[in-house]
């Protein structure tokens, strides 16, 4: 998947023989993630995650569009990656570009994590178009898990601003088509406070590495095929740039917190037993479970600290309960 | 418009299938037998799929020449007209993402099959024309590219099979789904190496909940397993009528 | 809590070639019979228990319904059975060890051929432990200890020693690659060629880059495969004058497996027409040249011999340095610019013509009909062709089918033993 930095046969060796003992390169656990650090940004919508040494930026931005022809009553949602020219040494062709967007969209747009038809204003007239930009900042394996989990948070911590809709109806009251316009009124975000976008649910993507015990990248002789079933086969969760080197396959498994599977791929590469695959999928139960939470989180910390310089007592309208003191 | 259900409560499909049934499944080996070195038609269904294997020859230029095995290349075709509904203008063009996509993920499917060391600074070149699509796409084009490459004589370590299947309310998995089906349905495409459990290709883009995913890969394993003995049928058939045609010209 | 399961075959008609299976499966399971049991899923008669084991799958008991879901065609053997069955067709057959005998079983890719670990694996096998497993479809083949299975159907592949046709399709650095068909082009180096002036001629640096004078991309020249690269490519020469740039003909390109290794490869045919049976299925119909010049190395030998003989008998002052060694002589004559020259020869008639075109047809007809081809059998089916005025007409399918059905049953009537003309 990776070409340009070209490991060594010592260092694929070793790292191989490493992950045969059930160790790894930087001494993490064969299924352990790696820390993810998630800041949000001033501005809604401004996501930067960090994930072991992989870090990503995203920023949700909006406007208002006309919907699609075929489908008037749904707003539009687009993923935008740029892979930046010093990273182009660790990533392959457009190949990979490719995968992880098409991965993303299918992930959030697919399962409707994001509901497109929130975003429609005036059925047919207007509606949010919702862009998603991702900028690599730096990579060390695993795009596709960091991309995915900063896109949701992104569109998680971003807010629409609030529209209003003003109808003016010509008096003669001919033909609707003509003498009918709606007026949008975009309220700026420091007059009326903006809206989140509705999600649905929030859909993580783990990747598993798959690497055989025996195989040591060379040549074990003419004719022979390490597929026994006696092999044992390595499942690493959270790749790191050398070992996404040298896996031989893997496996994208996306799910949210309600156990449903959004998406899962397998493309080709070494074949996997469909119990491990089942495996798998029942241990990234417990990591999304955990990342969930995580994103929840941060995100409640960031609403309060927003919150922290509002008075909230003085914008209350209701008037102070008395206690009954009696 | 008369609503169809998906699947009765007597256990009938659209096409009057049962849950664990497959569509008609008929294919051919050695339909261009001039050429190209391996060809194969498959129709599964309504879902017709044809592919062309050159190779293992020269490569076409320089930077497909690898020293120590085989480049594999895969092109897809899939022209407007084979589309379900093709009064639409659809129009797939080659550089579409989607084809893109779809080929990157056959490369890497069969780099893995195909003994690509035994054809050192060769290029094998994999042409695909969907001519019809009714429902498992991605299955029928890895159908007749496995076919095709048996019948160019290119080793491979095995049969690769494939199929979709879907769930209905949660439930019932209802296998080998055509367009209709496809559009309805949470479903998931796998793609398995000869009788074997082992899964080269697993493809899901809808969503389904954890616990249905155990019994969609068992009844889907079981499914490929069956198209693979199918295939294998016909590869035999052929081989036997060719080698009884040549041999009897020896006359003894 | 029976399922009852019915199975329906249609099955079409064959042609020659392939056939279609047409298999429809219907079984019936009862509703209330989804008992889910992910072990049962595998038609259950057909795994290995090993495969199936599948006791730590989400613990599941095996529920008591089973669905036997898409069982339609006879249970596939089990591995072990297969393995036992090959072994023992391998033993039957093969009662005389010494002789190649070719099984009429065909195996397919990932299918067990044997599990004896002391024979050896040849071409078409992989292994996995004890186990040997084939890798194409085709006909198993043992030969003593090595066990292979030939394909099929595969691309031609160089053997040394192979009197082939070729076409260059690149000039390099001192050397040509040459196109033969095969699964990669061959090599035709610098000093493999013979260059004008003699074999004695030194390579010079202009030679290097006046390569294309000699031979250009397009131009065909029939060769010998002189010796075998690591990577399976050949290294092809021309040193010998029977060998060289073609000229004056067509090419006919005919399967590979159809042309039989023999001595001679050259044929002169009835009619003023010559032809060169590449061994790659590269055929080469021209004008038989005028007989002043040696094309064949039988003829060259004799004349040598003549020559011989009559300085031994001649008187010994007579004796003149290096007039004994005629072939080099011979050569240098012969190596004139006019061997790689482009031009055809002007008087080409219209009848050579016709000719040449009519035996392109004979050899489509041969090979349309898979058979191999000879030179006897060439000359048969130019025969029946004369019957066909208008050579056009040996393309049509009925006219080749009978024409081919013509050739085996006029052999069959000479009691010729053709027995395996194909070299799959």
């Amino acid at each position: 998947m990776v070409k340009g930095v070209v490991l060594s046969r010592n260092e694929q060796e070793f790292l191989l023989q490493l992950l045969a003992q059930g160790k790894r390169l930087d001494g993490r656990e064969i299924e352990q993630f790696r820390d993810v650090e998630i800041k949000l940004g001033e501005e809604y919508g401004y996501v930067d995650v960090k994930l072991g040494r992989s870090r990503v930026v995203v920023r949700i931005s909006s406007e208002i569009v006309k919907p699609f022809e075929d489908r008037p009553f749904e707003g539009i949602f687009n993923i935008n990656i740029e892979l930046n020219s010093n990273l182009l040494l660790f990533s392959s062709s457009d190949n990979d570009e490719l995968l992880i967007q098409r991965m993303i969209e299918k992930s959030i747009k697919r399962s409707n994590s994001l509901d497109l038809e929130s975003l429609c204003i005036i059925a047919g007239k207007f509606c949010w178009s919702i862009k998603a930009d991702l900028h690599f900042i730096e990579f060390d394996g695993n795009f596709i898990d960091i991309s995915n989990l900063a896109v949701i948070v992104g569109l998680l911590h971003f807010k629409l601003n609030n529209v209003t809709i003003n109808n003016n109806q010509n008096a003669s009251g001919g033909s609707n088509n003509d003498q009918q316009y709606a007026n949008l009124i975009i309220h700026p975000i420091n007059e009326i406070d903006p809206i989140s976008l509705s999600i649905l649910h929030i859909p993580i993507s783990i990747t598993f590495s798959f690497y055989t015990s025996t195989s040591s990248g060379g040549d074990t002789g003419d004719n022979d095929k390490d597929n026994d079933k006696d092999q044992s086969v390595i499942c690493l969760l959270d790749a790191s740039l050398k070992e996404e080197m040298l896996r031989q396959s893997f496996l994208i498994i996306t799910m949210n917190k309600n156990k449903e599977v959004c998406q899962i791929l397998k493309n080709g590469g070494l074949p996997i037993d469909a119990l491990t695959i089942l495996n798998c999928c029942n241990r990234a139960v417990k990591i999304v479970d955990e990342l969930t939470e995580k994103i929840k989180s941060t995100l409640k910390e960031d609403q309060l600290r927003r919150l922290e310089n509002v008075p909230l007592d003085e914008l209350r309208a209701e008037n102070a309960r008395q206690t009954n003191e009696l | 418009m008369s609503r169809q259900e998906i699947y009765s409560p007597e256990g009938l499909r659209v096409d009057g299938r049962r849950w664990n049934e497959i569509r008609r499944l008929s294919c051919k080996i050695n339909t261009h037998p001039i050429s190209c070195d391996g060809s194969s038609y498959l129709q599964i269904g309504n879902t017709k799929v044809m592919t062309m294997v050159h190779g293992p020859i020269e490569p076409k230029n320089k930077s497909s020449l690898l020293q120590d095995r085989a480049y594999l290349t895969v092109n897809l075709n899939i022209p407007s007209f084979s589309f379900f509904n093709a009064t639409t203008n659809k129009k797939l063009s080659k550089n579409s993402k989607k084809i893109l996509e779809l080929q990157v993920s056959l490369v890497n499917i069969f780099q893995d099959l195909i003994i690509l060391k035994n054809y050192p600074r060769t290029q094998i070149i994999i042409n695909t024309i969907v001519l019809n699509q009714d429902g498992s796409l991605i299955s029928s084009i890895i159908n007749s590219i496995s076919l095709a490459l048996i019948d160019s004589g290119i080793s491979m370590y095995d049969y690769i099979s494939s199929v979709n299947c879907g769930l209905f309310n949660s439930k019932f998995p209802i296998l080998d789904l055509n367009y209709l089906e496809e559009l309805d349905l949470p479903f998931l495409t796998i793609a398995i190496i000869g009788k074997s459990e082992n899964v080269s290709f697993l493809l899901l883009e809808n969503n389904l909940p954890l616990d249905a995913l155990e019994k969609i890969l068992a009844i889907s394993i079981s499914g490929s397993h069956r198209i693979k003995d199918l295939m294998d049928n016909q590869v035999k058939k052929s081989s036997k009528l060719r080698i009884k045609s040549i041999n009897e010209q020896s006359i003894n | 809590m029976s399922s009852t399961s019915k199975q329906n075959w249609a099955i079409s008609d064959c042609d020659a070639h392939f056939c279609d299976v047409l298999v429809m499966l219907k079984i019936f399971v009862p509703f209330h019979c989804y008992g889910w049991s992910s072990q049962k899923c595998w038609g259950a008669e057909e795994e290995t228990a090993g495969e199936a084991g599948k006791a730590g799958e989400a613990g599941e008991a095996p529920a008591e319904a089973t669905m036997e879901v898409l069982t339609v065609s006879k249970p596939i053997q089990n591995r072990e059975d297969f393995d036992s069955d090959s072994d023992s067709d391998l033993d039957l057959d093969f009662a005389s060890p010494q002789k190649q005998s070719l099984q009429n079983s065909v195996v397919t890719p990932g299918e067990l051929v044997t599990s004896d670990p002391m024979l050896m694996r040849g071409h078409g096998t992989y292994s996995v432990g004890n186990k040997t497993y084939s890798s194409v479809a085709g006909t198993i083949s043992r030969v003593n200890k090595l066990l292979s299975v030939i394909p099929l159907k595969s691309r031609f592949r160089p053997e040394t020693g192979d009197h082939i046709v070729g076409r260059i399709t690149e000039v390099g650095n001192k050397r040509w690659k040459v196109d033969i068909g095969g699964e990669q082009n061959a090599i035709l180096l610098l000093g493999s060629v013979n260059l004008p002036g003699g074999i004695l001629r030194r390579k010079s640096q202009n030679d290097e880059l006046t390569m294309r004078n000699f031979l250009k991309e397009g131009d065909l020249l029939n060769c010998e495969v002189q010796m075998l690269y690591n990577d399976g490519a050949a290294g092809l020469h021309t040193r010998s004058l029977k060998y060289g740039k073609l000229r004056n003909g067509l090419l006919v390109l005919v399967p590979s497996y159809l042309i039989v290794r023999t001595k001679n490869h050259s044929f002169d045919l009835p009619g003023n027409v010559s032809i060169i049976l590449g061994v790659n299925g590269f055929v080469w119909l021209y004008k038989t040249p005028l007989k002043t010049s040696l094309s064949s190395s039988s003829t060259l030998k004799n004349t040598n011999l003549n020559k011989f003989q009559t300085m031994l008998n001649s008187d010994s002052s007579n004796y003149t340095p290096g007039s004994t060694s005629v072939s080099i002589t011979r050569l240098e004559e012969e190596s004139t610019w006019e061997i790689y020259s482009d031009k055809n020869d002007p008087n080409i008639s219209n009848n050579v013509r016709l000719n040449i075109v009519r035996y392109k047809n004979c050899l489509k007809c041969l090979s349309h009909c898979e058979i191999g081809i000879t030179k006897s059998r060439i000359e048969h089916v130019y025969d029946i062709s004369l019957e066909y005025e208008n050579s056009g007409n040996l393309i049509e399918i009925e006219v080749m089918e009978r024409i081919g059905k013509d050739v085996l049953n006029g052999e069959k009537m000479r009691g010729v033993n053709t027995s395996k003309m194909m070299s799959l």
